[in-house]
């Protein structure tokens, strides 16, 4: 009952954080873009409008308000999921989040699938054999790839594997020649198998795999290091001890009581890099092509875009703070330390 | 590694009568009212027709105009007779009444271009195919203006009044969406995906000129120049234009032209990047010593470190491809610079301390300001001395007509072709007190320069036939020259690179790419 308890007002009080950490994080972003110099007008208008109609937009756009009114509109739009429309192009910025959030969370996804499964095998074969060749290379590789420079490693790779080697597209999501199925899902990969399009499978997948290899392998390093620490620390722990004094094969002593509890951290590792992907990989966005949300976030900050910002900000931060109270909420269902 | 290579023999099949063409960012709009980017401007010209089409010698000949318009004596009325049996692309019938509707939402719509249109006070449709354009004051450029792209007209019904700003009361607040176009041109537009990355076009069959030579374009916009310059280079893309291209980029890529791995074509020249004084304030206010500046300008070196010979030296404000182009201003002359400064009473341990604004996300920009900078170190050290600083573009911009600078780089590419649009922006003012501008072009672009007599040879040209009007704006530069507000620096071309087995390849008199002439 106790136990039950603790559970309750841990939950309660990550989820009661949650609107205050939203609040702070959609006032700040507002703030900021204020503060910042660059007149939205001159990015819709040009220097060489008439005062006249400069004025008139800016009347129209309610940029003319006090700060305190322009405010309380934004947190009111925010309450009732109005997200407005670009200053640029009058898009919903509903729509621009729509079509460019799934780009990014099908980078993420993959990418962390293949860095987390490439990491975990590195990982796990150096602290299974510790100083051995394997453990060697696996730490090599973790301290490779975890050292470097994203938009260099980017920029390598898609030399070696588009530009000379001719293997893969270069950038974009989608090749230009095939229109990508409509369906609802924003998810390129899974609209083409729902659609049973073949064609579109293999373009979007070809698109898919170098930004997504890149991007995972970069991250492979961590988890590497995360579960090789781990587990080693695992392997030589009480609990361990006693297992294998009780005859257990290595195999079963590794498998069955050493990395499910070496596992704990790579989960909160895995909940922290999801959080962080939500956002999109910029800089690998940015050297594929690839329209996520980050870069259309870069592209909206250069262009004052006020309510592509915000709400570009405002959502990502609030599925941000979803994931990561989702990821404690889990690690404290699963590790009963976490509760007490 | 076998993922990838697993995935190499996989490539989707794609159409040899179909031509795809890499472009810099993505498209965020196509309503010619709104549009001023030069990416959304040349695929309009690819789904639409101006009413004429400039030429590369600089003359017209009518597309959706059936001739050349008319105008009156007093020159406040043209007359424009219409094609007949044009077809929008959803099969209705193009009309004045359509033209006019087109070209009234440009003026009224509060686009980023609609002050082109400030002096037409009508629009007024006289016949089922004719139109008459009622302007507050005559205007010579209007002619080269019916040229431009964004005056393409669009069937209203492609409109909707489900706007953003809910202020849809009239035609001018309508909304064009981003994949709604219905004009007249070759193509239509049959695809734009959500984000603007990915436009398909197909060929139009009820076309009423020469039809396209390929069955469409696939358009695809790659984020930065390094993707856009590997694309070419493995095949992906067939047909890629400069514009956003790297300076590297596009040498390499003419290299490979020349070794015949490719074709490439050059534009006229269309572009220009000048130095801009604020000559409201000391020391800059002096016209000696910013013909001093001018006179210690590099401008072949720079050309030569900076672009590698890709911009060519420019000494007037006009490019080279229009008549009234003269080389006003003076040339490299370090003698001459030291003299006029030292009668200013610079020199001999007084130096003239010039701050220099560079936009630091535009690297030649960066390169122009370090290169000149030790140029002058290195001849004029003792008289002269720069301080460059750079600034992120979109500040730079709004603090320029708050005379933040007093000497700051940029570029200029003009709405549409003609001379007027790279002297007016620069030169017009609106209210001056003696010759410093209060109000108008000249304080937007950062000079606050006003003189009487280029003022008066300004409005002059604004009424004259051809001929006298080459020599007005030949006499107007030459006075711009003397007063130094501006140095120009080089002209920029757009270039443009296919596949060997691509041809084709043109730029029109307006300096977009002609998509219907590709072929494979």
């Amino acid at each position: 009952m106790a136990l039950r308890l603790n559970l309750v007002r841990y939950v309660a009080s990550r989820l009661c954080l949650a609107p205050v950490m939203l609040w702070v994080i959609a006032s700040l972003v507002f703030l900021l873009l204020r503060v910042a110099p660059g007149d939205p007008i001159d990015a819709l208008l040009g220097t060489r409008a008439t005062a006249a109609a400069r004025e008139a937009l800016r009347v129209q756009l309610g940029l003319n308000q006090p700060l305190v009114v322009q405010y309380t509109t934004y947190l009111h739009d925010l309450l009732t999921g109005n997200l407005g429309y670009s200053l640029a192009n009058q898009e919903p910025v509903r729509a621009i989040l729509a079509a460019s959030l799934p780009a990014s969370l099908e980078l993420g996804a993959v990418a962390l699938l293949l860095g987390a499964g490439l990491g975990m095998v590195a990982g796990f074969s150096g602290a299974a054999r510790p100083e051995g060749r394997l453990d060697l290379g696996g730490r090599l590789f973790g301290i490779a790839t975890y050292a470097l420079p994203p938009f260099w490693a980017a920029m390598v790779l898609q030399l070696c594997f588009a530009v000379w080697l001719h293997w893969l597209p270069v950038g974009g999501r989608f090749p230009a020649t095939l229109q990508p199925p409509e369906t609802p899902t924003g998810f390129y990969v899974l609209n083409a198998v729902m659609a049973g399009d073949g064609q579109a499978l293999l373009g979007a997948l070809r698109h898919l795999a170098l930004p997504a290899s890149t991007l995972g392998l970069l991250l492979s390093g961590i988890f590497e290091k995360v579960l090789r620490l781990n587990l080693r620390r695992a392997m030589r722990s009480d609990y361990v001890e006693a297992a294998r004094s009780r005859g257990l094969s290595e195999r079963r002593v590794i498998l069955r009581h050493a990395l499910p509890n070496a596992l704990l951290p790579v989960l909160t590792l895995g909940g922290l890099t999801v959080a962080s992907l939500i956002g999109g990989a910029l800089l690998i966005e940015v050297t594929f092509s690839w329209p996520g949300i980050a870069l259309r976030l870069q592209q909206a900050i250069s262009q004052r875009d006020y309510p592509v910002v915000q709400g570009v900000v405002v959502v990502v931060a609030a599925l941000v703070v979803m994931v990561t109270v989702l990821v404690d909420l889990l690690v404290a269902w699963i590790d009963p330390r976490i509760r007490f | 590694m076998p993922l990838m290579s697993g995935l190499w023999g996989c490539a989707p099949e794609r159409s040899p009568e179909r031509i795809v063409v890499g472009t810099r960012g993505d498209i965020a709009t196509i309503d010619p009212a709104q549009a001023y980017q030069t990416r959304s401007l040349q695929l309009i010209s690819a789904l639409g027709d101006p009413l004429y089409e400039r030429r590369g010698d600089g003359s017209l000949v009518p597309r959706l105009a059936a001739a050349l318009p008319q105008v009156s004596d007093d020159g406040l009325r043209v007359r424009i007779p219409l094609r007949d049996g044009v077809l929008f692309h959803d099969g209705t019938p193009f009309d004045a009444e359509a033209m006019a509707f087109s070209l009234r939402r440009f003026r009224d719509a509060g686009g980023f271009l609609s002050f082109l249109l400030d002096n037409v006070e009508a629009v007024t449709v006289t016949g089922p195919l004719e139109l008459e354009l009622q302007l507050q004051a005559p205007y010579a450029p209007l002619l080269n203006l019916l040229s431009f792209a964004g005056l393409t007209p669009v069937s209203a019904a492609a409109y909707s009044e489900d706007c953003p700003n809910e202020t849809a009361a009239d035609d001018a607040s309508l909304c064009l969406r981003p994949d709604q176009f219905v004009g007249t041109g070759p193509y239509r537009l049959s695809y734009r995906n959500a984000d603007g990355t990915q436009h398909r076009l197909d060929r139009f069959p009820d076309y009423w000129g020469d039809p396209a030579r390929n069955e469409g374009i696939d358009i695809v916009s790659l984020d930065n120049s390094t993707a856009l310059f590997g694309a070419l280079k493995n095949g992906e893309v067939d047909v890629l234009s400069s514009s956003g291209l790297e300076v590297e980029h596009q040498l390499e890529l003419s290299r490979g032209a020349a070794a015949g791995d490719f074709r490439e074509v050059v534009s006229p020249p269309l572009g220009i990047e000048v130095l801009a004084i604020a000559t409201d304030r000391p020391p800059l206010d002096a016209v000696a010593v910013r013909r001093a500046l001018a006179l210690s300008l590099p401008r072949n070196l720079l050309s030569q470190r900076v672009s590698q010979g890709l911009n060519a030296p420019l000494r007037s404000l006009v490019p080279d491809q229009f008549p009234s182009a003269t080389s006003s201003w003076p040339e490299l002359n370090v003698a001459e610079a030291r003299k006029l400064l030292t009668v200013e009473d610079y020199c001999n341990g007084n130096q003239l301390q010039v701050p220099f604004t560079f936009r630091s996300n535009v690297p030649t920009d960066q390169l122009v300001a370090l290169t000149w900078q030790e140029f002058l170190s290195q001849e004029l050290g003792d008289c002269l001395v720069l301080e460059p600083t750079g600034l992120e573009s979109a500040t730079l911009y709004e603090q320029l007509s708050k005379g933040a600078f007093s000497m700051v780089i940029y570029d200029w590419s003009p709405d549409f072709l003609d001379p007027e649009n790279y002297l007016r922006p620069f030169l017009g003012c609106d209210a001056h007190t003696g010759n410093i501008c209060e109000e108008g072009p000249a304080v937007d672009s950062g000079t606050f320069w006003f003189d009487a007599q280029a003022d008066a040879l300004l409005t002059l040209q604004q009424g004259q036939a051809p001929a006298a009007r080459t020599a007005t704006l030949v006499d107007l530069q030459a006075a711009v020259a003397e007063g130094v507000p501006y140095i120009p620096l080089w002209q920029t071309s757009h270039r443009v690179w296919s596949q060997e087995d691509v041809g084709g390849l043109a730029y029109d008199g307006s300096g977009w790419l002609r998509f219907s002439a590709l072929e494979r």
